[in-house]
């Protein structure tokens, strides 16, 4: 299984996020008020949103090869929560989303989402 | 109908809240005997004794009308890995396979579930780049076998070289008539009813 790339920088902290990735409950209401409610599944899935805001060129090309090898979100791999040090089997929720820097030349932002397989 | 089901499942179905799952069993039995165990969950479960892959699949509500056909249940299988579609395709779409629907309680998986069981018959099947889509409905009752049993007098009902056969010489194959039995020395177990032929002996 492919691992996550080392970068030369961390996920900026104020950005960093972690929740389940869907409710893993089921609810109903009655008319009057009583809610009965149950699980749907038997595990729940953790998703992680993160930004990088000074991605260099260098960092970039890993990423975008690396995103190649696991084809999005076709592959799972392993990866290492920065908060925790847990690694974690998960994929992309969706394709990288690079912006340039407003500022800074040749360097680039990006923040994606991750959920656990 | 009321099911008999057991108390612990009673009262797990009657608590309002509870972090327990009720979770859908598939067990799909195709006509060439391979089996599917699968599981609308995201890990594997052991039930029974028989481990069903998590795996995504939808069971649609079953359409019913006034016109007096046979309701039928529409089931979705994922086929993103192309593993089903290609399995049907050498079985001429599965027409025939049986489908069984067991609901389980994840926290009483050592129950009996056997009232929440209902086996379906694989009516249709067609499949697209997502799904592979089976229609089920009840088993028909036309393509039982009846009568049970077929009585012939010349004819063997074994298949060759079968247990009921037991036949272990050298020959590779029989055309299953009483002479070819007789030719291979194995007419003890001949699995015609040579007596029924005119001027034979019949009881009834």
């Amino acid at each position: 299984m492919p691992t996550f790339p080392t970068l030369s920088t961390e996920p900026i902290d104020r950005d960093f996020s972690e929740a389940l990735a869907y409710d893993p409950s089921i609810k109903s209401q009655a008319e009057d008020g009583t809610i009965l409610s149950r699980a749907r599944f038997t595990t729940t899935k953790k998703k992680w949103t993160m930004s990088y805001n000074n991605l260099t060129e260098a960092d970039k090309l890993l990423l975008d090869a690396f995103q190649t090898t696991v084809m999005v979100g076709a592959l799972t791999f392993t990866w290492t929560n920065p908060r925790d040090d847990i690694a974690y089997t998960v994929r992309f929720a969706e394709p990288l989303d690079y912006t340039i820097h407003p500022s800074m030349q040749g360097i680039w932002l990006v923040s994606f989402t991750l959920i656990e397989a | 109908m009321s099911k008999d089901l057991p108390a612990n499942i009673i009262l797990e179905k009657n608590k309002t809240a509870t972090a327990s799952a009720w979770l859908i069993l598939l067990e799909i039995t195709l006509t060439d005997d391979t089996v599917y165990r699968l599981v609308k969950n995201q890990e594997n479960i052991t039930f029974d004794g028989d481990v069903y892959t998590s795996f995504n699949f939808q069971l649609d509500p079953a359409s019913q009308n006034s016109g007096g056909e046979i309701p039928t249940v529409t089931l979705r299988v994922s086929n993103i890995t192309r593993l089903i579609a290609a399995k049907l395709q050498d079985l001429s779409g599965g027409i025939g396979s049986t489908v069984k629907i067991i609901v389980v309680n994840s926290n009483l998986l050592a129950e009996d579930h056997s009232e929440l069981e209902m086996v379906f018959d694989v009516l249709g099947c067609s499949s697209d780049n997502t799904w592979v889509y089976f229609s089920l409905g009840a088993p028909s009752p036309l393509r039982q076998r009846f009568p049970l049993n077929r009585y012939l007098a010349l004819h063997c009902s074994w298949r060759f070289k079968s247990i009921e056969c037991a036949y272990e010489g050298v020959e590779t194959t029989c055309n299953r008539t009483l002479t070819a039995c007789r030719e291979y020395s194995n007419s003890a177990r001949f699995g015609g009813f040579p007596g029924l032929r005119s001027g034979g002996i019949r009881l009834a």
